[in-house]
């Protein structure tokens, strides 16, 4: 009993442990500011959307492209730095 | 002294009996804008051609560029950066600007919201320069410095050459008494640098009136340019209702090159415009 009682324990404190790491975690890489400037209509500036490093960062601004319907042949086309 | 009484006047005789036949020319310039007050914004290949009382000029173009768009990492003036980016695809026919001097029209192919092409006609642009006697070179050039104030928004400084006598210059500018080598603007946004210049030049010759099914005056255009931007706006106002967008998301503001008469009034309100919740 007391055994079953110590490992539910851990159990829990080891989840809790886990989550609060990956809570801080996520605030840390995540919680970031962006500008994506793509012209009129394809411009924002915003926190937290959660994106957390560049290749997520370049799918969401694709995406925006798209919704936004920037134009041309679509977003990413030329490597950074011109 | 004599002798340079004689050169002088032998060199504005050559340029007066040039000029005063058909002469074609042709301007490459570095058209360096930076609307939104980043470290460094982009800069654009462009070029002027001139004949006696025309001029044709063209930026933002696949061909001038050679490729179809660029992307740049944002950092701010003040040397910060949040991560973001800046790009723009070029457009294949461009900017286009062509004026006719005898009178006084400019004709030009632009992009709405930077994506509906529309020609856009004006006429008796009045920039009102103020010439000054303070010179510098440029290339081989001695050039003169002229101001002109708040033209749609914008205070500029050009620098012109007597030494080329015609009234041409890059975008809209024209209007001296010589060839406007570099045009900048107070805030930095804006600034125009020689690259490479050819007189005569015997080379393919584009002056040409743009062509495009909409036309627009230049009042229309600048007001039609802002309400796409508010109706962008708006867009996004219905899209974060719904929850199809972050709550936290702020369009940047609306800057252009130049603005019209109500769009300045509420600039000097330092309006901003913004997604509220």
């Amino acid at each position: 009993m007391k055994s079953t009682i110590m490992l539910s324990f851990t159990f829990l404190l080891m989840a809790f442990t886990n989550g609060n790491l990956v809570s801080k975690e996520a605030t840390i890489k995540c919680n970031q500011s962006y500008t994506i400037n793509g012209g009129a209509g394809c411009s924002y500036n915003g926190t937290t959307h959660g994106w957390c490093s560049r290749a997520e960062f370049d799918e969401y601004a694709n995406n925006i492209y798209s919704l936004e319907e920037c134009g041309g042949d679509g977003y990413n086309p030329a490597p950074i730095g011109y | 002294m004599i002798l340079k009484i004689f050169i002088a006047g032998a060199s504005l005789l050559f340029f007066s009996t040039s000029f005063s036949q058909d002469i074609k020319g042709k301007v490459v310039y570095d058209f360096h804008v930076n609307l939104y007050n980043y470290v460094e914004g982009y800069k654009y290949k462009s070029e002027l051609y001139f004949s006696n009382n025309e001029s044709f000029f063209i930026y933002n173009s696949i061909e001038l560029e050679q490729k179809k768009s660029f992307k740049k990492n944002i950092t701010y003036r003040d040397n910060s950066s949040n991560g973001g980016i800046y790009f723009r695809n070029f457009d294949p026919q461009g900017y286009q600007y062509y004026y006719n001097k005898k009178d006084n029209t400019l004709i030009s192919r632009e992009l709405l919201a930077e994506r509906y092409p529309v020609l856009v006609s004006e006429s008796d642009i009045d920039f009102s320069w103020k010439i000054t006697n303070e010179t510098k070179n440029i290339g081989n050039f001695l050039a003169y410095k002229a101001t002109c104030q708040n033209f749609r928004g914008r205070n500029y400084t050009a620098w012109f050459t007597y030494e080329v006598p015609v009234s041409f210059g890059p975008w809209k500018f024209n209007g001296l008494p010589g060839l406007i080598l570099e045009v900048m603007d107070d805030n930095f946004n804006i600034h125009i640098t020689l690259r490479e210049i050819q007189i005569p030049y015997n080379g393919e010759f584009k002056i040409e009136k743009p062509q495009e099914n909409e036309q627009l005056s230049i009042n229309e255009f600048l007001n039609e340019n802002f309400n796409l931007y508010i109706r962008y706006l708006e867009n996004q106002r219905g899209l974060k209702a719904t929850g199809s967008i972050q709550k936290d998301i702020t369009p940047i503001p609306y800057v252009n090159i130049e603005y019209s008469a109500d769009q300045l009034k509420l600039l000097s309100k330092e309006y901003t415009i913004m997604i509220k919740d």
